[in-house]
C-alpha cells in the first residue's frame, strides 16, 4: 500500500557532521501493524517523519495505493496521516482542556472558521473513546492537558491520532512513557483501532516483546537498511533480540 | 485626587485597548512583536489624516483598524517569508513604520483640536464610553478565542507541531495573530490622539514597555485564581498601571521621570511574580535568623 523507493537522506550535507543516514532504502508497508525496531540513532523516527513529509528526503520517491504522493508536503498527507509523537508533549496543546484538545482532533481535515469549535453534541462520544482506555481520562474533560502526567497525554495524543480514521498511523515509541500496565491497555487500544479499520500502522519500539505480541511484522532497521524484515509469529523472541542486538 | 484618579482611568482604558492587543502576541502566540511602536502612532496619524481631511469619526477609527492590521501582516511577511526572528522583524517593521508614518500627514505632530472625537467635556462621560468599548472589545476578543480559528490560534502558541499536524499552517494563524493585535493597537493608538488631542511621532516611543508591564500586572493580580480571563488581566493591569503612574506624578515627580517608571513598574512586578513570599520567610527563618524548620531537626548544612 505504502511503497517507499530509494530513499536517500543525509544531515548537514557537507559539513564535518555529515551524516549518511539513508543512502538507498527500499521498503513496502500494508494496511497491517508493523513494528519497526533498531538501535538508538538508526533513524526511526527520521523515516516517521519522512512519511509523515514532516522532513524532506534528498532523493526517492513514494506512492500511497499507486498514487505518487512524493512531492506532497507535510500538509497534504496529514488528511491520510496521524502521528503520536516520542514525546507526549508533542501531540497535544497542553494550555487547552482534554475537551479542547478532542474538538481539535475531531475537526481535522475540515475548514477552520469562525464558527465555535467545542460541540457539545460530540461530547458523549469523546467520552467513551477516552473511557475505552480505562484511565479516568472521561472524568477529566474539563482539566488542562499540562495537568496531565506524561501517559495520559500520550494516551490523549493517541485517542485524537486516531479520532478520524487515518489511513497511516504513525507510532512513535509512543508507550515508551507509560507505566507496563497502561502501555499494555494502550498498545491493545492501539491494535483493535488499526486492526479494525484497517489502518496502515507504523509502530517504532524497542520492546521486542511488544513488537512480537502487537504487530503482523517486524522489520528491523540498522546502519540505514533494512536488517530483518519477516512475519511477527515466524520468529521467537529470543531469535529477534540476537538480531536486534547485533544489528 | 479625585480629577488625578479620573484621569488615570481614562487613560488606563485607552491602555487597555493597547493591552489587548498585545496580549494576543505576548501571551497567546508567544510572539515577542515589537511593531506596536510603529503600530500604535500608525493608528493615531491616520486617525488624524481622515479626520483633518473632512472624514468622520468611524471612518477614522476603521481606518486605524485596517491600517494597524496592515503593520502586523507586514511584520508576519517578514517574518514567515524571509524566516526571520521575531524581534528583528518587528524591528523592521517599527523602523519602516517611523518613516511611513511622518509620510501619512507629512508632519510629525498633527494637531486635533476642532476635528471629530469620541471625548466630550465631561471626564465621567468619556470614561463610561471608554468602558463600554472595552468590554465590548474584550467580549468579542473572548468569543473569538472559542471559534475555530481562535483555538487555532491558542494551539499555535502551545504546539506547532500539533497545528501542522491537523493539516494546518502555523503561519497563518501566527498571521491573522499579528494582524488582530496590531488592529487594536492602532485602534488605542487613534484614540489616544483624540484624548490628547494630537498625533505625535514619538508616542509609540517604549509602548511595549506599557503593553507588557499591564499585562504583567494583571498576571500579578490574584495569580493564584485560574477564574480571571487573559483579556481581564490584561485591562486591570493597564487600569492599575495608570493608576500607579498617576500617583508616582501626584506625588510630585516630574512627567519626564514616568518612563524610568515604567520600566521599574516592569521590574518590581515580575521581581514581584517569581517572589513567593511563603517560600522566602522559610529561607528567611532558616538562613537569617538560624530557627529550625519545624517538624525537621537542625542540622548544620554545610552546602548553603
Ligand atoms: N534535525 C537533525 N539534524 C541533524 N541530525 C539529525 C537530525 N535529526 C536526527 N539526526 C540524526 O540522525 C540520526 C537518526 O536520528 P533519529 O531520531 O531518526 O533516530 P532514532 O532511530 O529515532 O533513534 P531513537 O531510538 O533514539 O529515537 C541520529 O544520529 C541523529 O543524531
Ligand atoms: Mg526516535
Amino acid at each position: 500500500m505504502l511503497q517507499i523507493r530509494h530513499l536517500k537522506k543525509t544531515y548537514n550535507a557537507g559539513t564535518d557532521n555529515e551524516l549518511k543516514l539513508f543512502e538507498n532504502l527500499s521498503i513496502d508497508f500494508e494496511a497491517e501493524t508493523t513494528a519497526l525496531l533498531g538501535p538508538n540513532g538508526c533513524g526511526k523516527t527520521t523515516l516517521l517523519e519522512l512519511i509523515a513529509g514532516r522532513k524532506e528526503q534528498d532523493e526517492g520517491a513514494m506512492c500511497l495505493q499507486g498514487k505518487d504522493i512524493t512531492a506532497d508536503g507535510e500538509r497534504a498527507r496529514a488528511a491520510y496521516i496521524a502521528r503520536v509523537h516520542q514525546d507526549p508533549s508533542d501531540g497535544v496543546a497542553p494550555s487547552l482542556s482534554v475537551l479542547e484538545n478532542l474538538a481539535l482532533a475531531d475537526h481535522k481535515g475540515k475548514p477552520f472558521t469562525l464558527r465555535k469549535l467545542v460541540r457539545k453534541e460530540r461530547i458523549d462520544f469523546y467520552r467513551e473513546k477516552l473511557a475505552e482506555l480505562g484511565l479516568g481520562l472521561e472524568n477529566k474533560l474539563s482539566s488542562l492537558v499540562q495537568d496531565l502526567s506524561g501517559g495520559q497525554r500520550q494516551s490523549l495524543s493517541l485517542v485524537m491520532a486516531t479520532m478520524k480514521e487515518p489511513r497511516i498511523l504513525l507510532l512513535d515509541e509512543h508507550t515508551a512513557a507509560l507505566d507496563p500496565a497502561t502501555s499494555q491497555t494502550v498498545l491493545e487500544k492501539t491494535r483493535e483501532l488499526t486492526a479494525r479499520h484497517r489502518i496502515l500502522s507504523i509502530m517504532v519500539t524497542h520492546e521486542p516483546r511488544s513488537a512480537l505480541r502487537y504487530a503482523d511484522r517486524i522489520v528491523v532497521l540498522s546502519r540505514g537498511s533494512v536488517a530483518m524484515d519477516v512475519r511477527a509469529e515466524t520468529i521467537s523472541e529470543r531469535e529477534l533480540l540476537e538480531t536486534y542486538l547485533h544489528a | 485626587m479625585l480629577s488625578m484618579l479620573l484621569i488615570s482611568l481614562e487613560q488606563g482604558l485607552v491602555f487597555a485597548v493597547l493591552a489587548l492587543g498585545v496580549f494576543i502576541t505576548y501571551k497567546i502566540l508567544d510572539f515577542p512583536d515589537l511593531s506596536v511602536e510603529g503600530s500604535f502612532p500608525a493608528g493615531a496619524f491616520t486617525f488624524a489624516k481622515v479626520v483633518t481631511s473632512g472624514g468622520g469619526l468611524i471612518a477614522g477609527l476603521l481606518a486605524s483598524l485596517l491600517v494597524g492590521a496592515l503593520t502586523g501582516l507586514l511584520t508576519s511577511t517578514i517574518f514567515s517569508r524571509l524566516r526571520i526572528r521575531p524581534l528583528l522583524s518587528g524591528i523592521l517593521t517599527l523602523t519602516l513604520m517611523y518613516s511611513l508614518n511622518l509620510r501619512i500627514n507629512g508632519k510629525s505632530n498633527v494637531p486635533l483640536f476642532s476635528t471629530p472625537t469620541l471625548f466630550r467635556e465631561n471626564i465621567v462621560g468619556n470614561i463610561l464610553l471608554l468602558l463600554v468599548i472595552v468590554l465590548a472589545l474584550k467580549f468579542l476578543l473572548d468569543r473569538f478565542f472559542r471559534t475555530q480559528i481562535g483555538y487555532m490560534l491558542l494551539a499555535t502558541g502551545d504546539n506547532e507541531t500539533l497545528v501542522s499536524g491537523l493539516g494546518e499552517k502555523v503561519n497563518r494563524y501566527k498571521t491573522i495573530g499579528l494582524m488582530l493585535s496590531n488592529a487594536l493597537v492602532a485602534l488605542s493608538g487613534a484614540i489616544m490622539a483624540q484624548n490628547m488631542r494630537f498625533a505625535d511621532i514619538n508616542m509609540g516611543s517604549s509602548i511595549i514597555v506599557v503593553a507588557l508591564a499591564s499585562i504583567i500586572i494583571g498576571d500579578t493580580f490574584l495569580r493564584k485564581s485560574k477564574k480571571i480571563k487573559g483579556t481581564t488581566r490584561a485591562i486591570l493591569g493597564a487600569l492599575i498601571y495608570k493608576l500607579i503612574g498617576g500617583a508616582a506624578l501626584y506625588l510630585g515627580l516630574a512627567p519626564t521621570d514616568l518612563k524610568g517608571i515604567n520600566a521599574l513598574i516592569v521590574i518590581v512586578f515580575i521581581a514581584y511574580n517569581q517572589f513567593s513570599p511563603s517560600a522566602w520567610w522559610t529561607r528567611f527563618r532558616k538562613n537569617i535568623l538560624a530557627v529550625p524548620e519545624r517538624g525537621k531537626m537542625h542540622v548544620a548544612d554545610s552546602s548553603s
